[in-house]
């Protein structure tokens, strides 16, 4: 055990949607430091995907966005998204916590929202908040109303194509701008990586297309021909791309060689403003590139083009200039500052076999290209063979059929699977009628007079492989043979000529004779020097060669900046490759075909063979990427955030917080409907998933509302909603009930219908589970109001009709009739399941999970795990509703607050702010701030008019702009005009003051003034953003909406809220076990309480039970809670005892009770009412007539006595719904069915013989206890269901009882004779709520519970602050639930006991007591009971803590007599006419 | 009526006698002979100069106000346990108990300061009618008899029906019986001929071309000459400061553009809502002769079909602008 | 005051919105970028119950072409029944108004959601096309 003071006061959250952010407010409110780990971009949960919450329609996202925005801005809740938890160790009270967090790629801080750079994001992805009903971008924000409001950019990973090409260039970026016609950007980005794209885009052996995950589907992106296209913008002077040249430098680099790898040195150093010479041996630039590749694969045209770019920015080149001969290395290293060298590999290498190097007639590859690139005129003769199967080879052979040769062939000494030349040039040899003679390797070059006359070759055969992965040609001995031939090409690879470095330079070449270079920064051993390319590799690729001149271009700058020239370069690229995409379920769709030019013509010249594709060929075929990476890397983004708020380097990072609880809140993964392959989801456009139905009725979602179907677009009339997809179904592993299906869908039901008013919307379902407060009278208005139909039936599947897409239903009506029906649209209510990180995550926090996967939790507290100080809630701990999930959110922020009550505050920030300045005397002194918001204000709207605008105003003596006025260095700026100009109010026009007024109020307040005396106007989100068009319009705009907030600010008063003491006392009304749980966790934390109780004795109704469904020991467990009420000296109990009345308001109570004919008398600060709630009594089915006719907790009580009556019967009935769901009471009881089961299956297990029927409505064994509702089945427990307008009869018959009941599904009477009957009587309000709903002005319902503040996010919340209630005072509820519901409450307490003062609104309510006549018009239409009429002093009296500052009392008085704070009529006055 | 008014100034007597009130307000006859006056009687003695006639204009409920509020204030500076309440008797029929309605649910003072004397009304003569059946010749006397009334003036004697002068509002009123009393004098009185017609003038004038109307608010308003009689008669006009008089903000500007007026009459006919009783007191004293019903009928109008509510009608009857329901009506919300 | 003058006359309008529903609202429709005539100029208030229906006739006598109020939708007040005041007051004053003479459409009430940008949108779209189809506002404008 950690002892008190050794324990942490904070708190870990993991998981935010609404649970988790419940539990941080509740902590954080009452003095906890608070750690929020989401593993998405922002938080919110499903709720925010929700469009409405049943049964009040309340607007989902209105209800959920304050609570974002506080627990955003809540100075103690720590924020941590895209982190996952790894482990957990340490004990209750102090745990370290590791956690991974992943890259976001976007500066949380910097971040604006803006979404410029969504504007320019090429990559579009479906857009899963929206459930892939539309798209979005790769960089995204979830909702436009997510917390934190920063963007995010989702990468799966590297490209394949990027890791894959060696200069690492966003392959799939540019293929993503050229999909969206971004040519010119799409040029940019190429050319970032490699000054040559129009010649890659040629002679590229891109292995990016090897690695193109598209190849899996059909075929790869044709990336090199997009490539071409966009390079070929380059050959035009009008659209080529020349990059700016940065500053120049004073200083000097040497490039020796102006091949590939010298020419992007040289490029990438002018870039940078150096000097570059490049020395040239050759006439030309270019290298292998002019001088080994034929003008038919690459036009000189388009090379120089391209050497003509660098030329121009400034690269001098010198050419004839061999160095080491023309001029020596030691001059250039005098001369220049480095050197990069880059020579390549232009030495032929030899066939060593006989009459070689003698015989007339023998070129070599690459002499015999550079000769005839030189312009020479070379004709070889009739008959030429080209000994080689690489590129040079083809090069050759082809060149030689244009030079005249009558027959020009191959000798390869493997086969054409091993050739290294490019598929593509072995193809177009092929197509020019070029022969191949494989696995024949020359011996022996045969001549006659001197001259070639033919070459001996060996016949060879593969044997094992060698080093490179090919198979080794071995000869087959004996197998010489003979062609003829006039000329023998050799064209079996290049060495190098290192001639330029001399002895002296010192320069380390190995044994292949290249130079020996760092891999990353290729730099030679000697200092200065680099080198790469051909010279370094061998001769390799044009590309490699690119990378290596780029590389070495960087590390040049460095060493001149003098620089580590290593720093972070090195970079694993085989890592965290996005490759593992499924790609089975594309469409196949081939590359379009490239033109070519026809073999017969195109062997006699030099014309370039291939065409190259049409803009509408290369618009398609860039459309075929798959996005591998998601992000593509084009960095379009990086340049159009003007905060630079993109960092595409960001990693994933580790880090380890210590926290003395944790509570686990990860919430839920929505079944995958396409598991029900029967209902075609997924198949059929016209079959939705609820949550998807959820978006489409949403106002924010895809269609803005309309309903509409997939398919075409039009509005569906017939509807089928089908229950329980992925509930109560063994089959797919999911057994348990999800609980919310059966009211969501009745929801979506009528909003679907209120949206289109022709909807006819049919729910199939097994059971209506409308066991929730209200919920019955819902489903109710469902059917009455809104004429929705409901069918007790599982359609067993659903076929599409082909031309309709309308979808035809199979079911079974309860009668047993097969139904056919169509509709135009099916919603499939897809359950609840545990979250999909639900294993590892429990792994992680050393947590069990129970048999389904979802948390396992304590009997005696569902938020307690199987870990001490680790806590649960929501529907990770079982499936559960909205209310449900906030009321455990709130108990397990109670359970980890009271492990942590003795550090509470210990980690809290209290802030300490400046002493006000004194106004006195000084008028209003204003000064306006005026924002760009990057381009997204400044790009529509003047701001410079502005703000000389508004220095014109009254009273402004002072006005600026700014770029970010958020940003921090504009904040300390803000501070620093404020004393300089003696401010005494501030207007900014920027955002929307619901996320930015209290960051400005903030400032203002550092720098010493009040913070009410702060206006905005919002010209981005309201302005600029909304006339974008209309650029003048949005000035005048930005102008008129500055001046009424200036106008406004010049009455602005300072404000000081109000402060009211707390006693730090509770008062729980009610000894149940609602009142005895909320009273001990009360004395956890620390706080005093009285509990109040009618009886004599504690308990409640807790006292009647022996165990729960789950099997509990109740009676251990209550005489438990009473032994340590009784120890504990924080609780104080008042048995036999009546409250005679309570005054005062929150955090100052008195409360008289009388005991014992004793009136006592005590404080308190707040109320917790627990009055619970009483079986109802019955006379319905002979109960109270016949003694065989019982109730069912007579029945638990009979069971437990081993009684006669129950032992001796051989049949037991029971009968649902005995007063409940009826008229008189329209609500359910919720607990009855659980109680049936529980009975039940006690009844079986005795005696497995014995008869057990259930007469039932609906079985409600919602959640897990549906597992129960199995058993019973499998126990032979029969089940009848029956209808409230055909109630069974029941009549007396001696010993026997005889039960008359319709059963639908033999569709006949059955009568039933049986022991005994047990009646399930459900439950009514205390009827002492009404009493007490007086005396501490709280509502209760028309059904005789209190009214909680929202149904959904304050269920044990009242309206009026201070109050709060827990157990069967709210509605019938589960033990299990109740003890929550307490621990809830005391949650909510605890954010005002722990307090010293509660702090008030500052814009309130104030009366000016000269004009109010008392006419108590306010105190009617307050909605918080805070304003009331004083009669002695005859005028309205405002409570400034109750107040919410609504200002509904001051539009509703007469007399102008009560205003409002901040909002007071003088202002509004000023805003009307200063329009 | 003469026995009416007999056992009004029975009635007095006996409450300022027991000390069950401190004060009778009530009518007496003005300086002429066919008029009232308000009388406020404090002896027993006096009572006798109470009268009771169709020249009862006036809404006394007024006064009551007036004098509870008058005594508060001169309770200020006196020790809290020391203070003492008025308790104000009234000569009340429906209009003036339904403006008392509206001060007890307006909190102004408590049912125990005021008795009610309650007495059946069959409507008072308007002036301007009756000056108007003269055509404006000075009257010298006027007396009536049942439903006949004679009228003297220097060019003659002239015999007309009550009804042809009786106020606008009498004729349509549905509460010339008080609605609440702590005493009642005589029998209910029958309702009143043109109860069906309440609202046939607002039904027409609703029908008027929208300009038509805009010119008729207007020349009615170009009349006013702000002397503030209107509100100053109003029993539901009792605010401190009126708002037409506030600064700090300044709601209406002081006159000199015509737009000030209208919005002055508009705002002050717009506290009605709910609460004018129609008791014509305003027309009465209005000496331009603007036709104020016109537009304050049309709230009363609009109160009862989207509230199903009529001002002062119960005690029970929540003021409409301190309630609301879920489904009140919302047709004019606009959907785009 | 400014004369106006019909030829390059845009209406003026003003807005008081609640700043939970319909200033969300707003602000969506600016994220979503929807684009809405520039004639509308709101000021936020805490609830639609806030507004006083002086502030809508002050308006107009200060010359406004046209008052929107919105507020959120009945049953989502954020202060449980500000909008349902409200909307008692305006359904009197929105007829009143039209009884003395004042075209119906100058003053417009509604509700708007914190969720339905699209229907901010369309509202702002609507009341200035309805205001344009007034022309300018004469009546009880002052003058001097």
């Amino acid at each position: 055990m950690v002892k008190d003071s050794e324990k942490i006061g904070a708190v870990m959250v993991v998981g935010s949607g609404i649970a988790g952010i419940q539990s941080s407010l509740d902590l954080a409110n009452s003095g906890m430091k608070v750690y929020l780990v989401e593993n998405d971009i922002s938080i919110g949960g499903i709720m925010a995907q929700l469009d409405k919450t049943f049964p009040t329609n309340d607007c989902s996202a209105c209800i959920l966005s304050p609570k974002l925005v506080e627990v955003g801005r809540h100075p103690n809740v720590e924020i941590l998204t895209k982190r996952t938890v790894k482990t957990v160790e340490g004990e209750p009270g102090r745990f370290q916590v590791k956690l991974k967090s992943a890259p976001r790629f976007v500066d949380i801080d910097k971040c604006t929202g803006c979404g410029d750079c969504a504007k320019v994001c090429p990559v579009t992805v479906p857009n899963i908040f929206n459930e892939g009903l539309d798209a979005r971008k790769a960089i995204y924000r979830k909702f436009p109303q997510a917390i934190p409001s920063a963007f995010a950019i989702d990468k799966l990973g590297t490209a394949p194509c990027k890791a894959a090409c060696p200069t690492h260039i966003s392959v799939q970026g540019y293929v993503a701008l050229i999909a969206e016609g971004k040519y010119r950007e799409a040029l940019k980005l190429i050319k970032q990586e490699n000054p040559l794209p129009a010649v890659c885009g040629r002679v590229c052996n891109h292995p990016c297309e090897a690695a193109c995950k598209r190849g899996e589907v059909d075929q790869p992106i044709s990336i090199m021909y997009l490539k071409r296209f966009v390079a070929d913008l380059d050959l035009n002077d009008e659209t080529k791309y020349v990059p700016e040249v940065k500053e120049r430098k004073d200083k000097k680099v040497a490039v020796i060689g102006a091949g590939p790898a010298g020419l992007t040195a040289a490029y990438y150093l002018a870039i940078e403003g150096y000097q570059v010479t490049i020395f040239e041996a050759l006439p030309v630039a270019g290298g292998m590139l002019t001088v080994g590749i034929p003008e038919y694969r690459l036009p000189k045209a388009t090379l120089n083009a391209e050497i003509r770019t660098i030329e121009e920015l400034g690269v001098e080149f010198r050419f004839n200039t061999r160095v080491g001969t023309d001029i020596t290395m030691d001059a250039l290293r005098k001369d220049f500052d480095s050197i990069f060298i880059g020579v390549g590999a232009h030495i032929s290498s030899k066939l060593g076999v006989p009459g070689e190097d003698d015989l007339e007639g023998v070129v070599h590859g690459i002499d015999f290209l550079r000769r005839v690139a030189l312009g020479e005129k070379v004709f070889l003769g009739e008959r030429v063979a080209v000994v080689g199967g690489g590129n040079v080879a083809m090069d050759a052979v082809r060149t030689a059929l244009r030079t005249g040769s009558k027959e020009a062939f191959v000798l390869y000494r493997r086969t054409r699977a091993e050739m290294p030349a490019a598929d593509e040039e072995i193809e177009e040899a092929l197509q020019e009628g070029i022969q191949m003679e494989f696995l024949a390797a020359p011996v022996k070059v045969l001549g006659s007079g001197g001259k070639v006359t033919g070459i001996e070759c060996i016949r060879m055969e593969l044997g094992e492989p060698d080093a490179s992965g090919r198979r080794r040609p071995v000869p087959i001995k004996g197998s010489e043979f003979t062609i003829e031939a006039d000329a023998i090409i050799p064209a079996i690879g290049q060495t190098c000529d290192l001639s330029c470095v001399d002895e002296e330079c010192k320069m380390a070449i190995n044994k292949w004779s290249t130079f020996d270079v760092d891999p990353v920064t290729f730099a030679t051993n000697v200092e200065g020097i680099f080198a790469g390319g051909d010279d370094v590799t061998g001769p390799a690729t044009v590309i490699e060669a690119i990378n290596a001149g780029k590389e070495a271009a960087r590390s040049i700058d460095r060493y001149l900046r003098g620089e580590d020239i290593k720093l972070r370069r090195a970079r694993d690229w085989t890592q965290n490759v996005a490759d593992k995409a499924d790609t089975s379920s594309v469409a196949k769709e081939g590359r379009p075909s490239m033109p070519e030019l026809d073999p017969g013509t195109r062997r006699t010249n030099f014309e370039e063979v291939v065409k190259g594709y049409s803009e509408e060929d290369v618009l398609r075929e860039a459309r075929r990427c798959l996005s591998c990476g998601i992000c593509s890397e084009c960095y379009q983004c990086v340049e159009a955030c003007v905060a630079g708020a993109i960092d595409h380097e960001m990693f994933e990072e580790e880090e380890t917080v210590e926290v003395g609880a944790i509570i686990a809140a990860p919430g839920t993964e929505l079944f995958n409907a396409s598991l029900r392959g029967e209902y075609g989801f997924g198949i059929y456009d016209n079959v939705v998933t609820s949550i998807q139905f959820e978006r489409i009725l949403s106002a924010s979602g895809p269609y803005f509302g309309h309903v509409q179907r997939i398919s075409d677009g039009k509005e569906p009339k017939k509807v089928a909603f089908i229950q329980c997809v992925g509930s109560r179904d063994v089959n797919c592993g999911n057994s348990w009930c999800s609980s919310v299906c059966c009211m969501y869908a009745t929801k979506e039901a009528i909003i679907g219908k209120e949206h289109a008013k022709k909807m006819e919307p049919t729910i199939f379902y097994i059971d209506i589970r409308a066991y929730g407060k209200d919920f019955d009278r819902f489903v109710n208005r469902a059917k009455d109001e809104y004429g929705i139909r409901y069918i007790r039936s599982m359609p067993s599947s659903i076929k599409e009709l082909q031309q309709s897409k309308n979808l035809l239903l199979t079911y079974v009506k309860e009668d047993g009739t097969l139904i056919e029906e169509e509709f135009d649209m099916v919603v499939l209510s897809v359950g609840l399941a545990p979250p999909k990180e639900a294993r590892e995550l429990a792994a992680s926090l050393g947590i069990e999970l129970e048999e389904h996967g979802f948390c396992k939790t304590s009997l005696e507290n569902p938020v307690q795990t199987s870990r001490d100080g680790v806590f649960v809630c929501g529907v990770f701990g079982g499936p559960k509703d909205i209310p449900e999930t906030v009321m455990e959110a709130s108990g397990a922020a109670a359970c980890a607050g009271g492990l942590l009550a003795s550090q509470r505050g210990s980690l809290t920030i209290a802030e300490q702010l400046p002493e006000e300045m004194d106004m006195r005397g000084t008028g209003p002194r204003i000064g306006a701030f005026i924002c760009h918001c990057g381009i997204n204000i400044g790009g529509v709207v003047n701001v410079p008019e502005v703000v000389e605008y508004v220095k014109t105003l009254p009273n402004v003596v002072y006005a600026e702009d700014n770029l970010f006025t958020c940003s921090q260095d504009t904040a300390v700026k803000m501070g620093e005009m404020i004393k300089e100009h003696n401010l005494t109010r501030v207007v900014v026009g920027s955002c929307s003051p619901r996320t930015h007024e209290g960051l400005f109020q903030e400032n203002c307040e550092k720098a010493g003034l009040n913070r009410y005396l702060f206006e905005m106007a919002n010209i981005r989100d309201q302005d600029s953003w909304v006339h974008m068009n209309e650029p003048e319009a949005a000035t005048e705009k930005a102008k008129d909406l500055v001046r009424m907030a200036v106008a406004k600010a010049r009455y602005l008063k300072p404000l000081t809220p109000g402060q009211l003491s707390v006693n730090k006392a509770a008062l729980v009304i009610g000894g149940g076990l609602a009142g005895l749980t909320a009273a001990l966790t009360l004395a956890d934390q620390g706080f005093e309480t009285h509990i109040v109780e009618k009886e004599a004795e504690l308990g409640g109704n807790y006292r009647k039970l022996y165990h729960t469904l789950e099997g509990l020991d109740t009676v251990k467990h209550l005489a438990a809670l009473l032994d340590r009420v009784k120890k504990n000296d924080l609780v104080h109990v008042h048995t036999g005892a009546r409250i005679e009345k309570i005054e005062g308001f929150i955090g100052n109570y008195k409360t008289t009770i009388k005991a014992g004919g004793k009136q006592d008398e005590f404080e308190h600060g707040v109320v917790i009412v627990a009055t619970g709630a009483y079986e109802n009594e019955t006379t319905e089915y002979l109960y109270g007539t016949n003694d065989r006719v019982v109730t069912q907790r007579d029945l638990e009580a009979l069971i437990h006595e081993k009684s006669e009556k129950v032992a001796g019967s051989s049949s037991v009935v029971m009968i649902q719904c005995v007063g409940s769901r009826c008229d008189e009471r329209p609500y359910c009881s919720r607990y009855c069915c659980s109680e049936a089961m529980k009975n039940a299956l006690a009844l079986k297990e005795e005696n497995p013989d014995r008869e057990v029927t259930i007469i039932y409505r609906d079985i409600r064994t919602y959640g897990l206890k549906e597992d129960y509702y199995r058993k019973a089945r499998e126990a032979n427990v029969r089940f009848i269901c029956y209808d409230e307008d055909r109630k069974p009869e029941v009549s007396g018959n001696g010993s026997k009882i005889r039960v008359k009941v319709f059963d639908p599904i033999l569709n006949q009477q059955v009568e039933l004779e049986t022991d005994l009957l047990a009646l399930s009587v459900g439950v009514v309000p205390n009827p002492a709520n009404e009493e007490i709903s007086k005396m501490l002005k709280i509502p209760i319902n028309q059904d005789g519970f209190f009214l909680e503040a929202h149904v959904k996010l304050r269920p044990v919340d009242f309206a009026t602050d201070g109050v709060f209630m827990c157990g069967m005072a709210h509605s019938p509820k589960l033990s299990e639930e109740t003890v929550t519901q307490a621990n809830a409450a005391v949650s909510r307490a605890c954010t005002i006991l722990t307090k010293d003062f509660i702090e008030a609104e500052g814009k309130t309510a104030y009366v000016n007591k000269d004009r109010c006549m008392a006419c108590g018009l306010c105190e009617a239409n307050c909605p918080f009971g805070a304003v009331a009429v004083d009669m002695a002093q005859g005028c309205a009296v405002v409570n400034a803590v109750l107040c919410k500052g609504c200002g509904v009392c001051t539009a509703s008085c007469r007399m102008n007599a009560i205003d409002l704070n901040g909002f007071n009529n003088e202002e509004i006055l000023a805003q009307i006419s200063a329009l | 009526m003469e026995n009416i008014e007999k056992q009004v100034r029975e009635q007095a007597k006996k409450l300022l006698a027991d000390g069950t009130v401190d004060i009778v307000v009530g009518y007496e006859k003005g300086t002429l002979p066919f008029q009232t006056i308000p009388c406020f009687i404090t002896n027993p003695d006096d009572a006798e100069r109470l009268v009771w006639n169709r020249f009862c204009s006036v809404n006394l409920a007024k006064y009551v106000h007036d004098i509870i509020f008058a005594h508060k204030a001169s309770q200020v500076r006196t020790k809290p346990e020391e203070r003492t309440k008025k308790t104000v008797g009234i000569v009340a029929r429906g209009c003036t108990t339904r403006s008392l309605v509206i001060h007890l649910q307006e909190k102004q003072y408590d049912r125990d300061q005021v008795v009610i004397i309650g007495v059946p009304c069959t409507g008072y003569i308007a002036n301007k009618k009756l000056s108007m059946a003269v055509n404006g010749a000075e009257i010298t006397t006027c007396t009536v008899a049942g439903d006949a009334l004679s009228v003297e003036t220097k060019g003659g004697k002239r015999d007309i029906t009550v009804n042809e002068v009786l106020a606008d509002s009498c004729l349509t009123c549905r509460f010339n019986n008080p609605v609440i009393s702590d005493v009642m004098i005589g029998d209910a009185a029958p309702p009143m001929p043109d109860g069906e017609k309440e609202y046939n003038a607002v039904d027409a004038f609703e029908e008027l071309p929208i300009d038509e109307r805009w010119a008729y608010f207007t020349k009615e308003m170009a009349k006013c000459i702000r002397c503030y009689a209107c509100r100053n008669t109003c029993p539901s006009c009792y605010c401190k400061v009126c708002f037409v008089e506030q600064s700090q903000p300044r709601w209406v500007g002081a006159g000199i553009d015509e737009s000030d007026t209208q919005v002055f009459q508009f705002m002050r006919m717009f506290h009605m809502v709910g609460r004018c009783v129609d008791c014509g007191s305003c027309v009465e004293v209005c000496p331009m002769g603007v036709d104020l019903r016109k537009f304050l009928k049309k709230l009363d109008k609009d109160d009862l079909q989207l509230f199903n509510h009529r001002a002062g009608e119960s005690l029970e009857s929540a003021p409409s602008l301190s309630v609301h329901r879920e489904n009140d009506k919302e047709e004019f919300i606009f959907e785009p | 005051m400014t004369e106006k003058t019909n030829e390059n006359w845009e209406p003026k309008i003003i807005a008081f919105v609640c700043n939970w529903c319909t200033y969300a609202g707003a602000d969506l429709a600016g994220i979503s970028r929807l684009q809405y005539p520039p004639n509308v100029r709101l000021v936020r208030l805490p609830c639609s119950g806030r507004v006083n229906p002086f502030y809508v006739v002050k308006a107009l006598q200060e010359g406004m072409d046209g008052v929107l109020v919105s507020g959120c939708h009945p049953g989502e007040c954020h202060y449980i029944s500000g909008n349902l005041s409200a909307r008692r007051k305006f359904a009197m004053l929105k007829n009143f108004l039209s009884y003395v003479g004042i075209e119906p459409d100058r003053a417009i009430f509604t509700w708007v959601s914190a969720s339905e940008g699209e229907k901010f949108s369309q509202v702002i779209k609507g009341v200035t096309e309805k205001v344009r189809a007034l022309g300018p506002a004469q009546k009880l404008v002052k003058k001097l």
